[in-house]
């Protein structure tokens, strides 16, 4: 899974696979899960805060070493599939993230689901697998996560992605 | 000054918000205002969140009866 999520970072990666999964156990602790979608729910989530923290270092460090600015790397998440313009890659990952924080509090399966499948890039199937429910349940879960960030985050000023409107050479 | 119980955000009404939003999600577009208030008569603000989420998933095209 911490491969899965790196892999979306492509070659600009702001953390090794090893290290990344060291400094989940250290934040894991002595933490204990009430059920499977508690726990994988909440390791794909620390994997997130995990490598935007680390990218959030490497970006801080670059600057500091380089007066050019630099873009900010953010999880790579694609903006697409909640039907909104991804341009802004960074910042709109971050916005991502941080709803699905909220989402956690108001619908927690809806959002585990969420966490799998869009930062763990894990499949439907999968996805169900570890939260030990219904694929049915999955696709409606995600369906609902889907939407409700889409609303949150166009009601956060994001753009929403122009359904094949044609006007886009602006 | 406006307060924060206009909008009840217990974990059980949000259970029944993904719950209703699934039911609909599958069902024409045209079911969907009728058919909501009809299933949660006694709570508004329930079927409007309800509809403005399936509204969201149209935008984003995951509405299973689309087509």
């Amino acid at each position: 899974m911490a491969r899965t999520v790196l892999s979306r970072e492509g070659p600009r990666r702001p953390i090794d696979t090893t290290v990344l999964v060291h400094e989940l156990y250290l934040k894991l602790g002595g933490t204990s899960f009430e059920n499977r979608a508690h726990l994988f729910g909440s390791l794909v989530r620390m994997m997130g805060q995990i490598v935007v923290d680390a990218a959030r270092r490497r970006d801080r460090a670059t600057r500091r070493e380089r007066t050019v600015a630099v873009d900010t790397h953010e999880l790579a998440l694609d903006a697409a599939a909640l039907g909104l313009e991804d341009d802004a890659q960074g910042h709109v990952s971050n916005e991502i993230t941080a709803a699905l924080d909220q989402l956690d509090t108001l619908a927690p399966r809806a959002a585990a689901v969420a966490w799998l499948r869009f930062v763990g890039g894990l499949s439907v199937e999968r996805t169900a697998a570890c939260l030990d429910v219904s694929e049915r349940t999955v696709k409606g879960d995600w369906a609902f996560a889907r939407a409700w960030l889409h609303r949150e985050l166009t009601s956060r000023g994001l753009k929403p992605r122009d359904q094949r409107s044609g006007e886009n050479n602006a | 000054m406006p307060s924060l119980d206009q909008k009840p955000v217990t974990l059980e009404w949000w259970r029944r918000v993904v719950e209703l939003f699934v039911t609909f999600n599958a069902r024409p577009r045209h079911e969907w205002h009728r058919g909501l208030i009809e299933a949660c008569p006694d709570d508004t603000a329930l079927a409007y969140e309800v509809l403005s989420l399936l509204v969201a998933a149209e935008s984003v095209g995951v509405t299973s009866n689309a087509g």
